[in-house]
């Protein structure tokens, strides 16, 4: 991984489309901008990862246990 | 077109249904044709399966069927994106986990699909809404709404409707004996 040291509204560049600049430091916060054309996805990693986890268990939903579910919402409780 | 599925076979499936999602789904970014088939005729459920790959497909429902007062912002880059022309257009599915306790059922509202109708274009987004959880347990907000309209019949039956409706109400007819 390249890591590389910036310091208040110093930025850098990935490719020649996409740039991160450090807005703001503040304790253990840091406030990032970032400039991207319109087409590419930005999402904070923990909920693009949560996201991508759900999809996945999304796949594994199978018909017999839909069965059951009617099951339970058509019988009141 | 044939189209194998998961669960159904091989069906047919009329090239003007076919819905296509650009970018995939996160971590299925190479599925990006998928065909929408009801679990049965008119049900609730339905199942979002990828023509490209058989064993992908995902369980889905759209929110409204289970939440009161479920509303998405859709940004303007999806608008565009979609060449979303009016709200009535867009639809919206939520991905649907089922664990081992069927009880638990959940639907990922954190990352809803959003689907233009008109032109069968998709994508799946990110709500920034803070109540919209990854997992939203679909029975216990079925009980939870059922909880509330008891509440509200309950409040109508011993008189405290509310100051709209009493504006908009008549005085009860007196008996005539």
């Amino acid at each position: 991984m390249l890591v590389l040291t910036r310091k208040n509204n110093q930025s850098i560049m990935i490719g020649d489309q996409i740039e991160i600049i450090v807005v703001e430091v503040r304790g253990d916060q840091v406030k990032l901008g970032i400039k991207a054309p319109k087409s590419v996805s930005i999402y904070r990693s923990e909920i693009y990862n949560e996201i991508t986890a759900e999809n996945k268990l999304a796949t594994e939903a199978g018909v017999d246990k839909l069965g059951e579910i009617e099951m339970l919402i058509k019988k009141p409780q | 077109m044939k189209v194998q599925t998961k669960f159904f076979g091989e069906i047919e499936v009329n090239e003007e249904k076919i819905i296509t999602l650009s970018d995939g789904m996160l971590g299925f970014e190479n599925n990006k044709r998928f065909v929408l088939i009801p679990h049965q005729k008119d049900n609730m459920f339905k199942w979002f399966q990828s023509i490209e790959d058989p064993l992908i497909c995902f369980l889905v429902i759209e929110p409204v069927l289970f939440m009161f007062n479920y509303s998405l912002e859709i940004s303007d880059e999806t608008v565009s994106k979609l060449k979303i022309k009016t709200a009535e257009e867009a639809v919206i599915y939520a991905l649907v986990v089922i664990p081992e306790d069927p009880m638990k059922i959940s639907a990922n509202l954190a990352g809803p699909i959003v689907i233009n109708s008109r032109n069968r274009t998709g994508v799946q987004v990110v709500s920034n809404n803070p109540d919209h959880q990854i997992k939203h347990y679909i029975i216990e907000e079925l009980k939870s709404n059922a909880a509330k309209l008891m509440t509200n019949f309950a409040a109508a039956v011993s008189g405290k409707v509310a100051a709209s409706v009493e504006t908009l109400t008549t005085n009860a007819p007196e008996s005539k004996q």
